[in-house]
């Protein structure tokens, strides 16, 4: 099933970026989808509208309220217990990014790509950067794409591992919460290890950070995260008060989420298997998590599996290269960078990659090394939707539990 | 893996470390010296310092053990953790949340790289006074006690929050240790 999940300007035509399974294209429009007025509403306000009637009131949590640490509103429709509908104000955090990209030259835009959401700056960097790489037609070395594939992986760890935390510690299992914690501040010190920044950001792409001759000790490092995670998983799953308060809450249609856009561990835990990660050549014994329970439980248990996968795959690609091969071939792009930009080419270029919370694609019509126009497909912006819908019919104590499932970030969707 | 309460107690996962900071703080007084609440406000960071701030809760840094904690709201505040560059559609909010917190408390102001808020006016990034700029149009400066440019980790800002709290242990402490707001 194909849906759009962006819009971007090419010069002077208008385009659709479109996913059909694990593969992103881009079309001329025409095609229609449900996601199209969720694209367009995206800057203001999306979910499923007010809900008016007797004794019905709005209950607005948000921007600064205990429990959400990021600004954004949530539109809560309520007679006091049950939820009835959601309306979820994305403008807060809108900091028109893509916009501020245009006119500048393709190397001062990372920093800008990284800050868009910072807990998928590796994931947006990257994809940006294959975006890039497409529309100037520059050949990537496989160390570079083994390099960047362990960032992202490191990324999904420690996002995952704040997904669970969070779970955790709404359900007041404050020494799993802690534990979760310990790990989740080794993985983001993995990260500084391993690009120079707590946070995988421009370094990505630009490749300057990198620690040298830090593979090995990165690898260790993460076998250390692994065991540990999974003796606290196991341990975990033993406690029913944190089972009850996931099971059956917030369960999400799986015919649904496919409409309207909804991507990553949220997906896979329909029982849909769509990862980007199964189309890239360098993974080829990737095997995709999927779940079919469909509610919160289902969407930690993946986030789980996928936590065990990535220290696996980090540590497999972080073994395939050494520092060396890294220098060399960072030259190499620079060199095919720096030649191409020149070319004069006028070309739009798109690029993917599987974040933490699902897809996110890059757009980039490319004026020599000048970016005229860029448009950005965030996950957060289908998760909020896919929140609202599953939120409804539950009650007030299930929302913590819910929304932090998703693992969504009001700065991804606002950009 | 031993009982679970136990397994915590051997892991030893609170590190010690001499924490420095190298921005110049103010400190808020004596009576914070061992308890100082916080309430973070996000005005429109990029995420990335609400991870880090959430790495502050970790057992590695085990902030408990000076009387550090958190608030879940601006009145249970002492100091107020502002994550920045600040947005102008959260002005209003923030400037809400401020006039909430009890007399005295104080304002961290935490991250602001200037490219980050396109919309915004550009920001000059003066080292050993409060971020001018938006910032400065956001808050009255005598409620600031210390600025953090860019992305700091947690330790560094754990580090300004005890040069904050204890100020004679720090040697960044400015001249105006001791002063209240």
């Amino acid at each position: 099933m194909s849906v759009i999940i962006g819009f971007h300007k090419d010069f002077d035509r208008e385009i659709d970026i479109v996913q059909d399974g694990a593969s992103v294209s881009i079309q001329e429009p025409g095609q229609t989808s449900e996601t199209r007025s969720i694209i367009e509403r995206r800057d203001r306000v999306i979910g499923n509208g007010p809900t008016t009637g007797a004794g019905v009131f709005d209950f607005r949590y948000g921007p600064f309220t205990g429990g959400f640490p990021e600004a954004g509103i949530v539109h809560y429709y309520t007679y006091g217990e049950r939820i009835l509908s959601v309306e979820i104000d994305l403008s807060k955090k809108h900091r028109a990014i893509e916009a501020s990209l245009a006119g500048r030259r393709v190397n001062e835009a990372g920093a800008l790509v990284a800050g868009l959401c910072g807990n998928f700056a590796a994931a947006h960097t990257v994809a940006y950067a294959r975006a890039v790489e497409s529309a100037l037609n520059i050949g990537v070395p496989e160390v570079v794409q083994r390099y960047r594939i362990a960032a992202i992986e490191i990324e999904r760890i420690y996002n995952h591992l704040y997904v669970i935390m969070r779970l955790a510690t709404a359900a007041a299992q404050k020494v799993l919460a802690a534990h979760l914690g310990a790990l989740f501040e080794e993985t983001l010190r993995i990260s500084e290890a391993l690009t120079g920044t707590r946070g995988i950001g421009p370094a990505v792409i630009a490749l300057d950070e990198t620690t040298q001759s830090a593979g090995t000790e990165i690898a260790k490092r993460l076998e250390g995260v692994l065991r540990t995670f999974e003796k606290l998983h196991r341990r975990s799953l033993s406690s029913r008060n944190y089972l009850d308060r996931l099971h059956g809450t917030s369960i999400v249609r799986a015919e649904s989420a496919l409409e309207r856009g909804l991507t990553g561990p949220s997906l896979r835990s329909c029982g849909i298997g769509v990862d980007l990660r199964s189309e890239d050549p360098l993974m080829s014994d990737f095997r995709v998590r999927t779940k079919a329970e469909a509610d919160a439980f289902a969407r930690m248990e993946t986030r789980a599996e996928e936590i065990f996968d990535a220290c696996r795959i980090a540590i497999d690609q972080l073994g395939r290269f050494s520092s060396e091969n890294l220098t060399t071939a960072k030259g190499s792009l620079a060199g095919q960078l720096v030649r191409n930009a020149n070319g004069g080419l006028r070309r739009v270029g798109l690029g993917v990659a599987e974040s933490p919370s699902g897809t996110i694609a890059w757009c980039v019509s490319m004026d020599g090394g000048n970016i005229e126009s860029a448009s950005v497909s965030t996950p957060s912006v289908f998760g909020f939707q896919a929140y609202a819908d599953a939120v409804v019919g539950n009650i007030f104590t299930d929302v913590p539990f819910a929304i932090e499932s998703f693992g969504v970030s009001f700065a991804d969707a606002g950009r | 893996m031993v009982f679970w309460p136990y397994h915590g107690v051997i892991q030893r996962l609170t590190e010690k470390s001499v924490y420095r900071t190298s921005v110049p703080v103010r400190t808020l007084g004596r009576q914070f010296r061992r308890s100082m609440h916080l309430f973070v406000v996000d005005a429109g960071c990029d995420n990335m310092l609400n991870f880090n701030i959430a790495a502050l809760t970790a057992p590695q840094y085990n902030t408990h053990r000076f009387g550090i904690y958190f608030a879940d709201t601006p009145r249970h505040a002492d100091i107020l953790i502002l994550l920045g560059p600040p947005l102008s559609a959260l002005h209003d909010a923030v400037a809400a949340t401020l006039a909430q917190a009890p007399k005295p408390f104080g304002v961290l102001l935490v991250g602001g790289a200037p490219e980050m808020a396109p919309q915004q006016e550009p920001v000059e990034s003066t080292s050993g006074t409060p971020q001018p700029g938006s910032f400065r149009e956001l808050i009255d400066p005598a409620l600031v006690v210390g600025f953090l440019p860019g992305s700091p980790g947690p330790s560094d800002i754990f580090a300004a929050l005890l040069a904050i709290q204890r100020g004679d242990d720090s040697r960044a402490i400015s001249k105006s240790r001791g002063a209240l707001i």
